[in-house]
Order: structure tokens, then C-alpha cells, then sequence
């Protein structure tokens, strides 16, 4: 059915209509005071003036019913078969294609790629490595059948990671595609940090260890070498410095644990304080890195001024009704308390409601690799811990829960489960000692609160000027975010509140910043070079093109309405023509 | 012209004079001039060179005038010259010299013609001389002059040039203007008692003996002033300035490191590459005993002289060593030490390198007694000054067995008697033993087996006692004196299965079951309890009162006590299966390692402990805390910001890396600077690793890295200050997190899930 209907794009605002017809009506009315004759002649030729008037100011369209012409669009890396299969069954389908595509006929249309964004509606089927996330979003509601092409070699996947930390072992873990024998090597500053051999074929997931000493932004570099063939990618990483904890142990006698834990803790410049309890009302005091405060009680501020208190089940035990309230409430608020168990906590008691375990176990030694190959023995404590899905496992061995945390609110209570991890201290064996308490601390201890969180929702690799989606998480307030000292304007989530969305244009080549003006919260990315991570680019590609062809895989529409603009020459001729009739008209 | 004959030869002798003056001056500049050239091979400083040169030609000269007595020239010479060469004056010329006088009518006419003769000749007269051959000898000397000082360093000195290329750094020798450093010798004079020679090298990388006097020339192409030499980056030397124009300067060098050179012209400062000191030290001797085990038992019938024979070494020479005997003497309380200290026999002076020197003990001569124990080492001093290395051996042991007195020792300070009389009972059964086989022949076969099972048993008695001694009473004692009793009971019950008799378990697995006690223990002890579980913390409990180590015997004591058991089993088995002869070597060795462990108890002597004043039962528990205070301990660990500059400069580097520009702001050069000091620290230790680094952040602060080699300076310098920092234990650290009010929400709902 053939549908007329009128569109207008006017060049004014709507409201500008009324003055021109008031002008209209003015001179309607002197057109009829003139004594002239042909009245009725100008009153026409003024209506015709009128209306081209309106005509030239406001535009008129009509739709037209187009039948629609499919179009098969051909993306890098595309297969001659499917291309061939897909016209076999189709052969109305019109080939389509970028200049830097390979051509499939001479006869291919060839399209700039805003051209093809702008037929988007009329694409039937894209093949090869498929349109980039960009065009993808520009396409309201994409129709397309997306079939892959050639299946190219490298890295596929890169594991997002948080920052690394200074000082600890980091991990790029990805998924690569191998044909042949390849290695892949992970390169810092000094030169190799690890390197992987794939032998077999297919993809195959892949862990690179490295050690950053130093907090900063870092180029490594990761290279595939097949053979002669060597692929060099710069893998930016980002190393953050580690934050300092203020950290409470509160013990009913020392022990040789706390006392290296302590010493460990201080000499990584943690403020430590350490009570120990020498006769009913007296207690021991060490303090390090921090001012001297005594705490014969613990209050809500007393204990709010920590990040983390190490209690042994005695002293947890002997705490007043008061404190053990607030120190309760301290963990629903977010403080970090890790359970020293001298003895197993019995039921109804805090340590029990902090902590719930389930009894006794019969092994009471394990044998665990930690950083190093060697493996360790440790006595353990015979804990059956009660399976709840708010426990954290940190170090595990054969299904045993060694030490961890269990989520308390906004805070965390965690465990030890170790025992004499001190002689690995004792031995000068600091990195396996820290491999048990390090995450530990971390993990448990209260979390630094910032009022923003920026990040990025487009996946690395960046290239420039090609669109990176940003994500900021707020705290109530309304962020101003800087691109390199420069305002991005954002949107907030319609449905979700202090979720905001922007959107910005990578530049020239290596690191940029995502600051907040408001306080210092800062976020790096590097920006790739065009030739950088070819496989990785595409694969993603290839992923975010699937997913968008599989919302709507089947093609239905066959017509379309097209929208054709009236053209403003034919108001023009009748404007000259009715107006030169009213300058003709007293002359006759 | 009127000539008057001696003034007409003086007139002829300065012609001579003076054709002999340029032939011989012309021989002289070329020998000075060839001089010149000759030494400029040996000598490197250009003003002796003068000298010598100038020398060489004065003396030539001067031999030469002499030679032709210039100063000294007689007439008669001149008129033989005349008459041998010129026949116009008819051998008459001699008359020119004489005055009229005196001459005959005939001569003075004659002398008359002569005069005309000469002064008509006087003219052509051709006196001798060798200017030709001096102007030739002069040629080839000019010639040889330039030959030798035009292309002087590449032909002269080709060792030295090839380390001059090796030491200048790429850009001093391209900037011809700026002042370089032409020559650099460097002489090394170990100190006077390693009795090494100074030897010269020109490789700036120097590795000497510790201790050794360094003396650095150098040579710089132009005027120069405050030339330095830094040591370390840090402590600097001025060079003095030597007369010819070199500088030099000597320092005495004691550890390791590394220098470099400073020098100023009106250019500016200039730097030298960073070489590297490595200081060898004076190593101690090394002493070894070669013909003896370290524990030597000899009986009173050996032959008591011990040759000892000591292999002495040292890098620089010893210069003494002697050997320290120790004597010792008794037992219990009563041990007694004298020390001797012995030199060695051959050879009488020690001295030298690598030298075996010996010495023969007579250990009777030592005082050596049956039972008494000589414990030596070798000691040696090397000849290092002020203070020699010492090193010396093991202590050695030799022991004189003592296998006839008895020692009866009840030391009331040790409040146990370690000697029992059941020591003696083993000598006792080797008695019987044996006088039981000297009477075999005497004996019925009934009896012999009889006597050889009685004695079987008496040793198993002494098994049992001494198993007792060694703290094993529950295990070998008590526990199984139930077993053993059946034993004991077919003792005389001789229907008894012998073969179950002889295979008992002990007899087979006699050392597992004696060694190992314990085990056997718990299985027993499972057997009567099957209901008591084995307690599994047993294996990590630290466990006090175990019986098997609740002795009075020090490990090695128990260990022979416990090899003495495992003999006794064999002993006894033969004596069961009455076999006495072949239970005689077992018995032998008991009673051998029976004595050890007697001698052995000397060492209890030392450890009696205090033994505390007891305490008061009515002022027990009765303390009063009152004024007892809080005890508070404060302080503050220095942060691990070590290498900050190097941490801070890794950033920079990487930075101008990634963005691929190698411009130095005036902070970014301060900042290099600092960090080139801390890794000048680092290279201290291991200066090999970390030069190249310096000597690339000095030249990148000098701006003389060309372009395209920016980004290998920079990789290197990366790459240095990388390794320089220390690797250290990971860190915990405060996570950050956001606060989102969905956060809150979320954590609130789930608090609430779990409590439903």
C-alpha cells in the first residue's frame, strides 16, 4: 500500500509560522484595499506566495515506498566459498565492500565505511572479520547474519587485569591460536620474565608470570616467535604502589607467630600496634609507625582508626559485652579482623558467630607449593570450616580451605589456618612467607573508600581516533572526568543512579590519563599502534559481531520507505511567477 | 798581490778550518736529528728527546775536531800537503815557512820561485775534506728524521695504540679540538712481600693484588688543568703535573671498584669511560694433612711413631707452621691436657709457595699412656704484612688403646655412676668363652653345648642390663621380658624346636629391632590395645620424656652403645647354636666398644649443671602488680625507599622511551645524575655488570649520544637500573574499592538472606 505522508525539516523554529501568517493576513488585507482589478487573481497568486513562502522555510518531505536491495557486505579476511554459497542461494543480493577489502567481482560496489553505516538497514549478511565495535553501535537495530572468515593465528584473549602491585608477582593470562611450534615471550625492562612453548595446535590458554619492582606505568612487550616470523606487541602495564594498612593485633600472650607477622608487617611500613595482655590489668605496648595510644578498651573510634585487628579466640573471648558490639558493628561498617584460633571457638561464643566452624578434621600437617616449586610443610589447625557461599578461599590445597575470609557486612572476617609459618621468616625465606600472609592481609583489611571509580568499558587494545567507552561509578556526586586535562562530557545511566557513560577518541600513540577533577582518582590506558595486536583486534571483533547477528539472525524485511525531500527550485519558480503577476497586475 | 808565506798558510789553514766546521756540523745535525727519530721509540717525552738528541750531536762535533785538531793546525802538514800534491812548487814549499835569513842565495832564489809558484797556484789549491759525504750522511738522516717522527705512534707503538683506541671514548677522539687523552701507562707494584715485580700495563681495566701501589701517566693532547682520577664515583685524586708535561699519580689500592678520569680545557670538563679495579686478596694458606684419617686407634704393641706429612700452600708463601699436640690424660674429673707445639722436621725453615713438610710423633716420647688420647692439627701463617693469614686443620685424633685397666669412676659431682659393674662382665664371658674352648677336647659334647648356652644366656643377661643403661628398660627390659622368658624357660628344655629357637625374630632382624625400638614398641603396643587409635598430631608433636632419648648419653655414646647391643645378639647366637669360636670376634668387639664408651665419659666432667637455691613456699605467688605499669615500646621503621633517584629515573627512562624523544630537561639531567650515583653503588659490588651503564648516562648527560644510538642508550640504561633494584618480598596492601550506594543496598539484603 502506497501511504502518502508529508514531513517537514524546517529551517526555522514552528513558532515562526504564525508571524508569517500574520505578514500574510497583513497583506491579504492590503491586497484587497488596493482598487485594482484581477481580486481574485492576486488573492491566488498571494496564496501561491505564501505557500512557497512556507515552502522554502520549512521543507516538506514525502516517504516512498522502496522494494529493498539486500546488500552482502564483505569485511577483511572474507572466504570466496561463503561469499560464493551465500550468491548461489541469494543471487540478488548485491556485493558490497571497503577499498581495502579484497575485491570479490569487478563488479563490487565499493562504500566509504560511513556509507555502509548508513545502510545498515539493507545489509543482509557481512562475512570476514566484521564491522568494528564502533559502526556496530552506530547501527540502531542491526539485521545482519554475521559468517566469519579465515580464522586468524595469535592472541585471541587478553584477561582484563586490575593494576599490578609493586613487589608481587603479576600475571598476563590470555588465549592463544597456534599453528606450528610458537613461543611466546613476556619481556619487561630487563629483559625476558617468562616465556611459554605451544607445541599443538588450536587455541590454547596461556599464563606469563613477571615481577614489577617499581610502581609506574611500564611498556613489556610480548613476542610470538614462529620460526623466523616474530610478532612484537607492546602489552601495557600498569604497576600501582601498595597503600599502607594501620593494623591492630590484640593477644593474650605473644607468640612467635604474631611476632614475626609483626615485624613483617612493619618493616613493609604498615602502622602496627600490638597489645599483649601481662597480668589482668596490665598489658604490653609496641607500636610501630604509628603515635603511642594506649587502648585499654576498644571504643568505636579506637577501632575505626584501624584497617585491620588480629585477635587471638582468648583475647576475643574476654572482651566486654560493649566492646564486642561495637567491634561487630566496626565489621559490618567494613573493618577487616582476622581470627587467631589458640582454641576452637565454641558455639554461642563471637569467635563462633564470626567465624562458624564445623568441628574438628583429622588431618592436622599439609604439604603446599607456595611462590617458589619447593613444597612446604605446615602443621595445621584440625578446623572443618562451615561451607557458606560467603567464604573466600585465599590459599587452598586439595579442597581444603587453608586461610581465607568470610564477608561480614561491608567487612571481612579472615583465618589462618597455617600454623609455625614463622620458620619460612626464619629461614630467610621472606617470599614464602609472605605468599601466606600477604593476600591475607590485603584481602581481609578494610578497603580503601574513593568517591569515584573510573573504567573502561571498550576492551584493550585502543587504537587512535577510534571511540573508547568510559564507564564512572560515583559516590553521589556528579564527576567532571579529564581526557589528558580535557572535559568529557557524560551521561548518566537512565536506570541505574551515579552510573554515568562517556565517550572518548584515542590520540596519538602511548599513555593517556582518565582523571576526576574532583579528587585524584586516575585511570591510565596506552594507545596502541595501528599494526599492534592484529589477532587480538579481530578476534574481539569477530566476538562483538557474532553477538550482534545473533539478536536478530533472520532477515525479513523486503521493502522500506524512502524519504524524498520536495525540491525548493519548484517554490522558487512559482514564487517569481505569482509575485511578478502582482508587479504585472496594476501595469495591465 | 804581495802574499808573505805564514800569513799566506794562515789564510790557507782557515779555509781548512772552515770547509772542516760544515763537514763537521752537518754530521753532527744529522746525528742529532737521527737521534731525535731513534728515541722517539723509546722515549715519550719530548724534551729529554732534546736533550738527548742534542747531546748525540755535541759529542759528534766534538770528536770530530778533535780528530782533525781544528783548534791546533800546524804549517808543516800544510807544506807537505803542498809539496806531495802540487809539483809546481818542486817540494819547496817548506821553504815559504823559513825566513830569508837563514836560507842559502840558492834556497832564497829557490824560495823566491817557490813564492811565485804558490801565489799563482794559491787560488786552485784543493785542500781535503769529506762535505759530500757529509751532506749525503746529512740527506739520509733528515730523511730518516721525518720518516720516523711523521708516522711515529701507528709504526713505534702498536700495542700501545690499539689500547689508546680501547680507552678513548668514540667522541673525544672525534672532537679533535677538545684536550684528549693521548697515552695512558699504569704501573703496578704489588707490596714488597708478595715478592712480585711492578710490571706496566696500558689496559685500563686493572686487576691487582690487594694492596698493591698503582701509578697512573697519563699524556693529554693539549693544555689541561684539574686532571682527577675518581674513584667510585666519589672520592676524587688530583694527577700531578710531571715536568714533560705528562701527569701522574700513584695510590695505593686496597678494594675493589672502579675510576675514571677528569680533565678541564677551555672547552670544558671532560670524562674518561669508568674502568674497573678488581683487587685479587692475599688468600690464607691452605693446609691439609694427607697420610692420616682424622681418628686413629693404635694398641700399645704397634709401632707408636706416626709419620705425619702436612701439604702446605699459599698464593704469596708461608713463612711458618708448626703443629699443636694436645696430650690427654685420665678420666672422670681427673683429665688432664698438655700442649706442645712441635716444628717440623723436614724441612727445618718453612718458607715458600707450595711445600709438604713432615714430622714423626713418638708418642711414647709425647707421654702417651694406654688409654690416653694426642689430638693435633697443623697450624700455618702465610707472609702477608702487617697481619699474616692464618688457617690450620682439622684436629686429628689418635688414641692409645687401652684394653687392661679398669676404671672404676663413681664422680660424686655427677651424682650417676656411669661405669656399672656389669662392664666388667663381658670380659668375663670372653674368659669363659675361651677357656671353654681350650677344654673342648676335655668335654662331652652335652656339657660343651651345656656351658655354651649358659654362657649364651649371661650374655643376653648383659644384653638386657646394658638396654637398661641406654634408657630402653620399657622396650628391651620390661616389654619384652615377657617374650625373652620363654627363652629363659627352654633354656633347659632341650625337646624345644631349635630351629624356632634359632630363628627367633631378634636373631634374624636382630639390628631393625634394636635400632629402630620404637617401631617395634607401637606395633606391639597396638597388638594389646586395638582400640586406642593412633593419635595422628604424634608426628608434629614436640615430645618431651621419650625414654629413647631420656639418657645420660650424648648421641655418638648412645649410637656405640646401641652397635655394642646389636653385637651381643650375635655374640649370644652363637653361643646358643654352640658356636663359641665364631661368638668370640663379636664378644672382641664389644668389649673394645665397651671400652670407647667408658673413655667416652670424660666428657660428662663438663656438664654439671646449676643447680638453684630453692625457693621460699610462703613468697610464692604473692607478687604485688601495683607498680607494676604498662611497658611500652615505640618505634619506627625506615621505609625501604632505597635507589629513590634510580626508582624515580626508571620512570623518566621509560617515559622518553615510549614517547621515543630524548630531550633532558636541566631536572631530568639532575635527576640521571643522581641516579648514575646510587648505581655507581651498586657497581662497587659488582662493577662489571653496571659500567657500560655509567658510562652511557655520562655520556647521554654530555649530549654526546648521536641519535639513532638514543634508544639502545636508553634501553640499556633501563635495563641497568632495573637489576639495580632489589628484589624484596611481596607486600600487603590496602585494595581500594567504591562506595556505591547499591553497594550498601546490596550488602544489606544479602545480611538479611542469610539471617532468614
Amino acid at each position: 500500500m502506497n501511504k502518502f505522508t508529508l514531513i517537514l525539516h524546517p529551517l526555522l523554529p514552528s513558532w515562526t509560522m504564525v508571524i508569517i501568517v500574520l505578514i500574510f493576513a497583513f497583506f491579504l488585507w492590503k491586497e484587497i484595499k488596493r482598487r485594482l482589478k484581477f481580486l481574485a487573481a492576486r488573492i491566488v497568486a498571494l496564496f501561491i506566495i505564501f505557500l512557497t513562502v512556507l515552502g522554502l522555510l520549512y521543507r516538506p518531505a514525502t516517504t516512498k515506498q522502496q522494494s529493498a536491495v539486500n546488500h552482502l557486505l564483505l569485511t577483511p579476511d572474507y572466504r570466496r566459498s561463503t561469499v560464493d554459497s551465500l550468491l548461489g542461494g541469494n543471487p540478488k543480493l548485491t556485493v558490497i565492500r571497503t577499498t581495502e577489502v579484497q575485491a570479490y567481482t569487478t563488479n563490487d560496489v565499493v562504500k566509504s565505511p560511513s556509507e555502509i553505516a548508513a545502510l545498515h538497514h539493507s545489509v543482509q549478511y557481512i562475512t570476514g572479520q566484521g564491522l568494528p565495535h564502533y559502526v556496530l553501535e552506530s547501527l540502531d537495530t542491526p539485521h545482519f547474519q554475521f559468517i566469519p572468515g579465515n580464522v586468524i593465528t595469535g592472541i585471541q584473549h587478553l584477561a582484563p587485569h586490575e593494576p599490578y602491585e609493586a613487589n608481587q608477582f603479576g600475571f598476563v593470562r590470555g588465549l592463544f591460536r597456534n599453528t606450528g611450534n610458537t613461543t611466546l615471550i613476556l619481556s619487561g625492562p630487563s629483559g625476558a620474565e617468562d616465556s611459554v612453548t605451544f607445541r599443538n595446535d588450536g587455541p590454547i590458554p596461556f599464563e606469563l608470570q613477571f615481577y614489577p619492582k617499581q610502581p609506574g606505568n611500564f611498556v613489556y612487550t610480548l613476542t610470538a616467535r614462529n620460526g623466523t616470523q616474530l610478532v612484537r606487541e607492546r602489552l601495557p602495564v600498569v604497576v600501582s604502589a601498595s597503600r599502607k594498612l594501620r593494623i591492630l593485633f590484640l593477644q593474650k600472650f605473644p607468640t612467635a607467630e604474631t611476632r614475626y607477622l609483626k615485624n613483617y608487617l612493619s618493616e613493609k611500613g604498615h602502622g602496627v600496634v600490638v597489645r599483649y595482655q601481662t597480668s589482668q590489668s596490665n598489658f604490653r605496648y609496641e607500636y610501630s609507625n604509628v603515635s603511642a595510644v594506649q587502648i585499654n578498651r576498644l571504643t568505636p573510634t579506637r577501632i575505626n582508626s584501624f584497617d585491620l585487628i588480629f585477635i587471638d579466640t582468648s583475647s576475643l573471648k574476654e572482651l566486654g559485652n560493649d566492646e564486642a558490639s561495637s567491634l561487630q558493628k566496626a565489621i559490618q561498617e567494613g573493618l577487616g579482623l582476622i581470627l587467631l584460633m589458640d582454641e576452637l571457638p565454641r558455639k554461642g561464643s563471637l569467635a563462633y558467630r564470626l567465624l562458624p566452624v564445623n568441628g574438628t578434621i583429622a588431618s592436622d600437617t599439609v604439604h603446599l607449593p607456595l611462590s617458589r616449586l619447593e613444597k612446604h610443610t605446615f602443621p595445621i589447625i584440625p578446623v572443618a570450616l562451615s561451607p557458606d557461599p560467603s567464604l573466600n578461599a585465599i590459599l587452598q590445597h586439595a579442597n581444603k580451605i587453608l586461610s581465607g575470609y568470610r564477608n561480614t557486612g561491608g567487612g571481612k572476617v579472615g583465618f589462618q589456618l597455617l600454623k609455625e609459618t614463622y620458620r619460612r621468616s626464619l629461614e630467610g625465606n621472606m617470599e614464602d612467607y609472605a605468599a601466606v600472609w600477604a593476600p591475607l592481609v590485603s584481602k581481609t583489611a578494610r578497603s580503601t573508600k574513593t568517591q569515584f571509580q573510573i573504567g573502561l568499558l571498550t576492551p584493550f587494545p585502543y587504537y587512535e581516533n577510534e571511540p573508547i567507552n568510559i564507564d564512572v561509578i560515583t559516590g553521589e556526586q556528579k564527576p567532571t572526568l579529564l581526557a589528558d586535562s580535557i572535559g568529557v562530557p557524560l551521561t548518566e545511566d537512565v536506570t541505574v543512579d551515579d552510573y554515568w557513560l562517556g565517550k572518548i577518541w584515542a590520540r596519538k600513540r602511548g599513555w593517556h590519563s582518565l582523571s576526576i577533577q574532583e579528587d585524584s582518582t586516575q585511570l591510565s590506558y596506552y594507545v596502541s599502534d595501528n599494526e599492534e595486536w592484529r589477532s587480538l583486534r579481530i578476534s574481539q571483533q569477530v566476538q562483538e559481531n557474532r553477538l550482534a547477528s545473533s539478536v536478530h539472525s533472520k532477515f525479513k524485511k523486503s521493502t522500506y520507505d524512502e524519504e524524498v525531500e520536495v525540491s525548493p527550485l519548484y517554490f522558487y519558480i512559482l514564487f517569481l511567477l505569482a509575485a511578478g503577476f502582482l508587479w504585472l497586475a496594476p501595469k495591465i | 798581490m804581495k802574499l808573505s808565506s805564514p800569513a799566506d798558510f794562515s789564510l790557507l789553514k782557515n779555509r781548512y778550518r772552515s770547509l772542516r766546521l760544515v763537514e763537521i756540523s752537518m754530521l753532527a745535525i744529522g746525528t742529532g736529528l737521527l737521534t731525535y727519530g731513534l728515541a722517539s721509540l723509546w722515549v715519550p717525552v719530548s724534551l729529554s728527546k732534546i736533550s738527548i738528541s742534542i747531546l748525540s750531536g755535541i759529542v759528534v762535533f766534538a770528536v770530530r775536531t778533535v780528530h782533525y785538531k781544528l783548534f791546533k793546525l800546524k804549517d808543516e802538514p800544510f807544506a807537505r800537503y803542498l809539496n806531495a800534491n802540487y809539483p809546481t812548487l818542486r817540494d819547496s814549499a817548506d821553504l815559504l815557512l823559513r825566513n830569508g835569513t837563514e836560507l842559502t842565495a840558492l834556497q832564497q832564489l829557490q824560495k823566491i820561485e817557490t813564492e811565485r809558484a804558490f801565489i799563482q797556484l794559491y787560488p786552485s789549491i784543493a785542500l781535503p775534506h769529506h762535505i759530500k759525504q757529509a751532506t749525503l750522511i746529512l740527506v739520509g738522516c733528515v730523511t730518516a728524521f721525518f720518516f720516523l717522527t711523521t708516522l711515529p705512534i701507528s709504526i713505534t707503538k702498536p700495542g700501545k695504540q690499539l689500547s689508546l683506541q680501547r680507552i678513548l671514548p668514540a667522541p673525544l677522539i672525534g672532537d679533535t679540538s677538545a684536550t684528549t687523552l693521548q697515552y695512558l701507562s699504569i704501573q703496578i707494584a704489588p707490596l714488597s712481600y708478595m715478592l712480585r715485580k711492578a710490571y706496566t700495563v696500558t689496559n685500563p681495566h686493572l686487576t691487582i693484588p690487594e694492596g698493591s701501589s698503582v701509578t697512573w701517566n697519563i699524556l693529554l693532547s693539549g693544555q689541561a688543568n684539574d686532571v682527577r682520577l675518581f674513584f667510585a664515583g666519589r672520592d676524587s685524586v688530583n694527577f700531578l703535573p710531571n715536568v714533560d708535561g705528562s701527569y701522574s699519580l700513584q695510590q695505593s689500592i686496597t678494594a675493589s671498584g672502579f675510576y675514571q678520569l677528569h680533565w678541564s680545557d677551555p672547552r670544558g670538563r671532560h670524562r674518561s669511560d669508568y674502568y674497573e679495579i678488581k683487587v685479587t686478596e692475599d688468600q690464607p694458606p691452605t693446609v691439609t694433612i694427607t697420610n692420616l684419617p682424622q681418628f686413629t686407634t693404635l694398641r700399645l704393641s704397634d709401632k707408636l711413631t706416626v709419620d705425619l706429612t702436612s701439604s702446605l700452600r699459599d698464593d704469596y708463601g708461608v713463612i711458618d707452621a708448626n703443629v699443636i699436640a694436645t696430650v690427654s690424660k685420665g678420666s672422670g674429673e681427673s683429665v688432664k691436657f698438655r700442649e706442645e707445639k712441635l716444628p717440623f722436621t723436614t724441612p727445618t725453615k718453612i718458607s715458600g709457595t707450595n711445600l709438604r713438610a713432615s714430622l714423626s710423633f713418638n708418642l711414647l716420647k709425647l707421654g702417651l699412656e694406654p688409654g690416653d688420647e694426642l689430638y693435633f692439627y697443623v697450624q700455618a701463617l702465610d707472609n702477608k704484612y702487617p697481619t699474616p693469614n692464618y688457617s690450620r686443620t682439622e684436629t686429628f685424633f689418635i688414641s692409645l688403646q687401652d684394653t687392661t685397666t679398669e676404671i672404676i669412676t663413681a664422680d660424686a659431682g655427677l651424682g650417676v655412676d656411669l661405669m656399672p659393674e656389669y662392664f666388667r662382665s663381658q670380659r668375663q664371658i670372653i674368659i669363659d668363652t675361651e677357656k671353654l674352648l681350650r677344654e673342648k677336647r676335655k668335654l662331652t659334647k652335652q656339657t660343651f653345648n651345656s656351658t655354651s648356652n649358659e654362657l649364651g644366656y649371661d650374655q643376653k643377661v648383659l644384653r638386657l642390663r646394658y638396654g637398661q643403661f641406654l634408657g630402653e628398660e620399657a622396650d628391651s627390659g620390661i616389654g619384652q621380658q615377657a617374650t625373652e622368658h620363654t627363652d629363659e624357660s627352654g633354656e633347659d628344655d632341650k625337646d624345644k624346636d631349635p630351629t624356632k629357637e634359632f630363628a627367633h625374630k631378634h636373631d634374624t632382624e636382630n639390628e631393625h629391632n634394636l635400632v629402630d625400638k620404637q617401631k617395634d614398641h607401637d606395633h606391639e603396643g597396638e597388638v594389646k590395645n586395638p582400640d586406642e587409635k593412633e593419635d595422628p598430631l604424634k608426628e608434629f608433636m614436640h615430645v618431651h620424656d621419650n625414654t629413647d632419648e631420656a639418657t645420660f648419653f650424648i648421641q655418638s655414646v648412645k649410637a656405640k652403645l646401641k652397635a655394642a647391643l646389636t653385637l651381643m645378639w650375635d655374640a649370644e647366637l652363637y653361643l646358643r647354636l654352640y658356636e663359641p669360636a665364631k661368638s668370640l670376634p663379636y664378644q672382641y668387639k664389644i668389649l673394645t666398644l665397651l671400652k670407647e664408651i667408658s673413655n667416652d665419659s670424660r666428657i660428662y666432667v663438663h656438664r654439671t649443671g646449676f643447680d638453684p637455691p630453692p625457693l621460699k613456699e610462703d613468697k610464692r605467688l604473692t607478687g604485688d602488680l601495683m607498680d607494676v605499669k604498662n611497658s611500652i615500646q615505640q618505634y619506627s621503621l625506615p621505609m625501604d625507599d632505597s635507589f629513590a633517584a634510580i626508582r624515580e629515573a626508571l620512570n623518566l627512562t621509560e617515559r622518553m622511551l615510549d614517547q621515543d624523544s630524548y630531550f633532558l630537561s636541566a631536572l631530568d639531567q639532575q635527576l640521571l645524575r643522581r641516579a648514575g650515583q646510587e648505581l655507581a653503588t651498586v657497581a662497587m659490588e659488582q662493577p662489571g655488570q653496571y659500567l657500560k651503564a655509567l658510562s652511557l648516562i655520562q655520556t647521554i648527560l654530555e649530549g654526546k649520544v648521536k641519535p639513532e644510538n638514543s634508544i639502545a642508550t636508553m634501553t640499556e640504561i633501563r635495563k641497568a637500573f632495573w637489576t639495580a633494584l632489589p628484589h624484596t618480598a611481596p607486600a600487603p596492601s590496602r585494595l581500594p574499592a567504591t562506595t556505591h550506594a547499591l553497594d550498601q543496598t546490596f550488602l544489606n539484603n544479602l545480611e538479611i538472606q542469610q539471617h532468614e
